[in-house]
């Protein structure tokens, strides 16, 4: 028995360390369509900034992305990003969650070609 | 002989119209796109003014949805022999017929209605009593006012074209003016860049005033502010402002 709660504490650490299986995302990008001028950019940018769990928004007309950064622990469903986009006025082509920071991946999506 | 008929004031003007519809034409009916744009994006107020040497036009809307759009308009005509004015001011809604968005560009096709109220002053010369003495008359009326307005446009980064369709009417007054602009900008602009446009329009009236002029004028839009500068053929200046937020 005593073997058994030993097993059984090893495995509940186990997986309370076990960070990647649980980490929660810092950032989404967002693929678009349309994107063309400033006043897209801006659609899209309000409607993204309006949801509670948005940090900050980055939009990039060149690379037809928008990155969302998620207050900590929190998280805005596919369907709503969606939702939220065809409302603007938009198409969304992809939703991609990431561990990066909000300042590494707008760095990296300017600096990419 | 060709070269003498195009060089002729009048066969420009005819070139001039033949280019614009098949330019324009195509475009309305493939994927369209207008001026500037009653609605800019969901939950937005818009605010335009536009002035040159026939028309000034402040118009403000907001936008519950990107879909429509609903607002008020001022718009004050002038004939060209100045013998004509008009200042209307309607209630308008705006509606995104059709938006087409493509990876790389995007086009719109825009329906307006207006409602309103128009006072127009109209001065005109009754008889002749004897040479070089005239006898002339104002006459002022205040009328309901209708407006229609369709446009469209097809844009990218940095290629932009539009046509629009704009028409008035009160029971004694009709006007229209067809708006064809095709642009570009040199550089493809990012959202925070300062985007710069040069672009070619050509205006045709009916009504208060009959005729075609062409145009040009740079365009500067950055984040939610868009200037246009530019002359007619005709040496008038002709300036648009439009802010969103």
């Amino acid at each position: 028995m005593k073997n058994f709660y030993t097993l059984l504490a090893s495995v509940a650490l186990a997986t309370a360390f076990s960070a990647p299986a649980f980490a929660k995302p810092k950032t989404i990008q967002i693929g678009l369509d349309g994107l063309v001028c400033a006043f897209c950019a801006q659609g899209v940018e309000k409607k993204m900034k309006s949801q509670a769990a948005t940090d900050k928004v980055f939009v990039s007309l060149e690379k037809k992305v928008a990155v969302v950064a998620l207050k900590d622990g929190q998280d805005i469903p596919d369907a709503t990003i969606k939702a939220e986009i065809t409302d603007a006025g938009y198409v969304v082509k992809s939703i991609a969650r990431s561990e990066e920071s909000f300042d590494a991946l707008t760095k990296k999506i300017k600096a990419s070609k | 002989m060709p070269y003498r008929l195009i060089s002729s004031p009048l066969a420009k003007k005819c070139a001039l119209s033949v280019t614009l519809s098949l330019i324009g034409v195509p475009l309305l009916a493939s994927s369209l796109s207008a001026n500037a744009k009653p609605i800019a994006f969901a939950e937005a107020v818009t605010m335009m003014h536009e002035r040159d040497a026939t028309m000034v036009s402040t118009e403000v809307y907001y936008a519950p949805k990107v879909w429509w759009s609903l607002g008020i308009a001022d718009v004050k005509m002038t004939s060209d022999n100045k013998q004509h004015e008009m200042d209307a001011k309607y209630a308008q809604f705006n509606f995104l017929l059709k938006r087409w968005n493509m990876p790389n560009a995007q086009a719109n096709i825009f329906a307006s209605a207006g409602l309103g109220w128009a006072d127009s002053v109209k001065q005109g010369v009754m008889g002749v009593m004897h040479p070089g003495h005239s006898v002339s008359q104002t006459a002022r009326y205040s009328e309901s006012a209708r407006r229609f307005v369709l446009q469209g446009d097809y844009e990218t980064r940095q290629f932009y074209s539009s046509l629009k369709f704009d028409v008035q009417q009160t029971p004694l007054f009709y006007d229209r003016i067809d708006t064809g602009q095709i642009g570009f900008s040199p550089v493809a602009h990012d959202y925070d860049d300062l985007a710069v446009w040069f672009v070619a329009q050509v205006k045709k009236y009916r009504g208060m005033t009959d005729k075609t002029e062409g145009g040009a004028f740079v365009r500067l839009f950055k984040k939610n502010v868009w200037v246009e500068i530019g002359v007619t053929e005709r040496r008038k200046l002709q300036t648009m402002l439009m802010v969103n937020y």
